[in-house]
């Protein structure tokens, strides 16, 4: 072998290298996986874990008992009816702390070890069923990332931010495996039936017949089965589809939507033909495929409304806190925060009527048409900015409530350097 | 470097630059030799140890004449004669050698430097640059977890298409991958009350079953060498799931007096009309209840 080959091996696994990292580790902020977090176990423990009752399992006799690999290598049991309602009750407990971010690191390992067992027993009685599979996966990733740095009570509970951390390669992985799922399934049929006897047979169309014998599906397919040729374009598109499944981890982001898009009509129309609902594929797609930060700034850009200013005290401690939390919900990049002890020249020249001193004692919020909030009404103000803001804008605006939150806050703002929440030196 | 330490990629290897992207020459088309070499003698390797190695040991193994641990993996001499284990991994070396050649190759693919050039005219540069500063640098020991997390992960699916196997929860996802003909058989439950045989409806009267997995389960059994035992008592179990069911106001299925196992098969028509009655019942076990 030459010299030149070996040089020219190296720079090309270099480009490997350099391509892997720019797949899986390019950078997203803390922010974005926490959102991920949420919206990932948020649908897990409402539209999974709570309606989920394996407690009947115990019931079934253990000559339908057939160990998944995972399940036999690891010597799981099948526990009685109170063992597993008490598991799955501790699941739901363990997903709901992920959900909010606390104790992150040990509730996401909990959430996997428990959804592993709760997820997985029904697999163990002679079938598996390949809809939720794809929802374990999930839990492994985040269970080995730092999910809870952000948008999670651990963050705010942090005085300072964790050093270190990448938040891009979790969500980019559970893409790649959301892809690798259609792919396989597009293999599968190239080496079950094979590509000429799937798509240019009349498959399809006995499959979608078969179904109303089976299950009970809409009676869409059978209209589709009055013309057998669309039959095999849908199997030739299904085929086509699963094939460039892949192509969703590498395509730019309109592409990939526009695929993951086309991937989520052809799991909406195995629902109506066939009868089968995936319903966790078409979550998790919608979850882990729209462009949200694209759709975030659309919002924003689209709102019309003029954007905030935080004037706060540098030198406190809680008022530090305060905006940090500000900031980290600030989804819409809406709202610039300064500080005003170190902006002040800044501050001066932009609102040249404020003054420094009330600034320094209560919170302000202005406009950048001039118009200035403070103190309760500041915090009001923000709430139609932040997303988050909005459930509560109700509320902040019930009679009553805005001279109670004034008096709240002047309590707490008078108090402030006084109750030891000074800033950390 | 410390373990808590930054790191990040060098310069030199997260970004390719223009000038080494011009001019394609003839040398930059040479296919990547020392990779598909180096895909080759593991292919080799691999083949000598699947196929001439491990058989003499899967035949020792079956005798009880190798190591205990090997011993112990093969258990059904009383079912299976030797060829059957041989057959067996015959069958998976030719898949592992597959899968070999399918990853050398699509490795030799993506060293291919005219491939290379294309990737990163479609795609863009490949660039590292985490949007917020030093919080999204990673330091050693997060990125060889992180990495180890990618392989384990991708690595358990690819093995699982290669192999076309399941490893719950990795799948080779084989729904509706064989061909539907015009003919379909299904494994069904019968329930005897005083007014006659009626087909159950698991999803209501046998949770937590649904028909689906009455089907993939009973069928199962079925193949068992212990048949006719394995299916008496899961029928025994059905009927309890029943009951169950029934006490519990769960469904309003009469009393039966006997379960009944079909395998039933119908000529699907266009118009359904056979739906409701299989042109074939082929009755596999009876369970009279008070037995």
């Amino acid at each position: 072998m030459s010299f030149v080959s070996l040089t020219d091996t190296v720079r090309s696994l270099r480009w490997l290298g350099a391509r892997w990292s720019s797949l899986f580790f390019a950078g997203a902020s803390a922010a974005e996986l926490g959102f991920y977090r949420i919206l990932f176990y948020g649908y897990i423990l409402f539209f999974f874990a709570l309606r989920v009752d394996i407690s009947r399992w115990a019931e079934v006799s253990d000559v339908f008992w057939s160990p998944t690999s995972l399940f036999r290598l690891f010597h799981l049991p099948l526990l009685s009816a109170t063992g597993l309602t008490a598991v799955v009750w501790a699941w739901r407990l363990s997903l709901a702390l992920t959900l909010v971010g606390l104790y992150t690191r040990a509730s996401t390992l909990a959430a996997l070890a428990l959804g592993f067992y709760v997820i997985g027993l029904p697999q163990n009685f002679g079938k598996v069923n390949h809809n939720d599979a794809i929802v374990v996966i999930g839990l492994a990733v985040f269970a080995f990332s730092r999910c809870g740095d952000a948008w999670s009570l651990d963050g705010l509970r942090r005085a300072q931010p964790r050093a270190g951390g990448s938040y891009s390669w979790p969500v980019e992985l559970y893409r790649l495996m959301l892809a690798l799922v259609f792919f396989s399934a597009g293999v599968a049929k190239l080496s079950g039936a094979g590509p000429v006897a799937w798509v240019l047979s009349n498959n399809v169309y006995y499959t979608i017949l078969a179904h109303h014998y089976t299950h009970s599906p809409s009676s869409i397919g059978l209209l589709l089965t009055r013309y057998p040729w669309m039959c095999q374009l849908l199997a030739e598109s299904a085929l086509a589809l699963e094939l460039a499944a892949p192509l969703l981890i590498l395509l730019t982001v309109r592409w990939r939507t526009l695929l993951a898009a086309a991937m989520v009509a052809m799991m909406l129309g195995f629902w109506q033909m066939l009868g089968v609902f995936f319903r966790d594929f078409i979550a998790l797609l919608v979850i882990f495929f729209i462009p949200w930060r694209q759709a975030g700034a659309w919002l924003a850009a689209g709102s019309g409304s003029p954007r905030l200013a935080v004037l706060y005290d540098g030198s406190c401690g809680l008022c530090n806190r305060t905006v940090g939390v500000v900031r980290a919900l600030d989804l819409l990049g809406r709202v610039d925060v300064l500080d005003a002890l170190a902006d002040w020249p800044r501050v001066s020249v932009r609102w040249p009527a404020l003054d420094q001193r009330a600034c320094l004692e209560d919170m302000h919020v202005t406009t950048d048409r001039g118009r200035v909030h403070v103190g309760f009404y500041g915090y009001r103000a923000l709430a139609w900015h932040l997303p988050l803001g909005w459930l509560f804008l109700p509320l902040l605006y019930t009679p009553g409530v805005p001279a109670i939150g004034q008096r709240v806050y002047s309590f707490v703002a008078r108090r402030r350097h006084g109750t030891g929440c000074a800033l950390p030196m | 470097m410390s373990g808590n330490e930054a790191w990040q990629p060098r310069a030199k290897s997260a970004t390719i630059k223009t000038a080494d992207l011009d001019p394609l020459t003839v040398r930059d088309l040479r296919p990547p030799a020392l990779i598909l070499s180096m895909t080759l003698v593991g292919i080799g390797l691999s083949a000598v140890i699947l196929f001439a190695a491990v058989p003499p040991i899967i035949t020792q193994a079956y005798r009880g004449e190798s190591l205990p641990m090997l011993d112990a993996m093969i258990r059904g001499q009383a079912v299976h004669p030797v060829e059957h284990y041989l057959r067996v991994w015959r069958d998976l070396s030719l898949r592992i050698l597959t899968v070999e050649v399918a990853l050398g190759l699509v490795l030799a693919l993506l060293s291919w430097s005219p491939l290379q050039r294309v990737a990163d005219r479609v795609l863009g540069a490949p660039v590292v640059s985490p949007r917020d500063g030093a919080r999204s640098r990673m330091t050693r020991g997060q990125l060889i977890v992180a990495n180890c997390v990618v392989f384990a992960l991708v690595g358990a699916q690819l093995v699982n298409i290669g192999l076309q196997r399941e490893d719950w929860p990795f799948s080779n996802y084989p729904m509706y991958s064989g061909e539907q003909t015009d003919q379909l058989r299904w494994i069904r439950l019968y329930g005897v009350a005083q007014a006659g045989e009626f087909p159950l409806t698991p999803e209501r009267q046998l949770r937590p079953f649904d028909s689906v997995r009455v089907h993939h389960s009973l069928g199962q059994l079925l193949t068992r060498a212990d048949d006719a035992i394995a299916t008496r008592r899961a029928l025994q179990n059905l009927h309890a799931l029943y009951e169950r069911g029934r006490r519990a106001g769960e469904h309003t299925g009469p009393p039966i007096q006997a379960l009944r196992l079909y395998r039933v098969s119908w000529h699907i028509e266009p118009g359904l009309t056979n739906r409701s009655a299989p042109e074939e019942r082929e009755l596999l076990y009876e369970l009279r209840i008070a037995d």
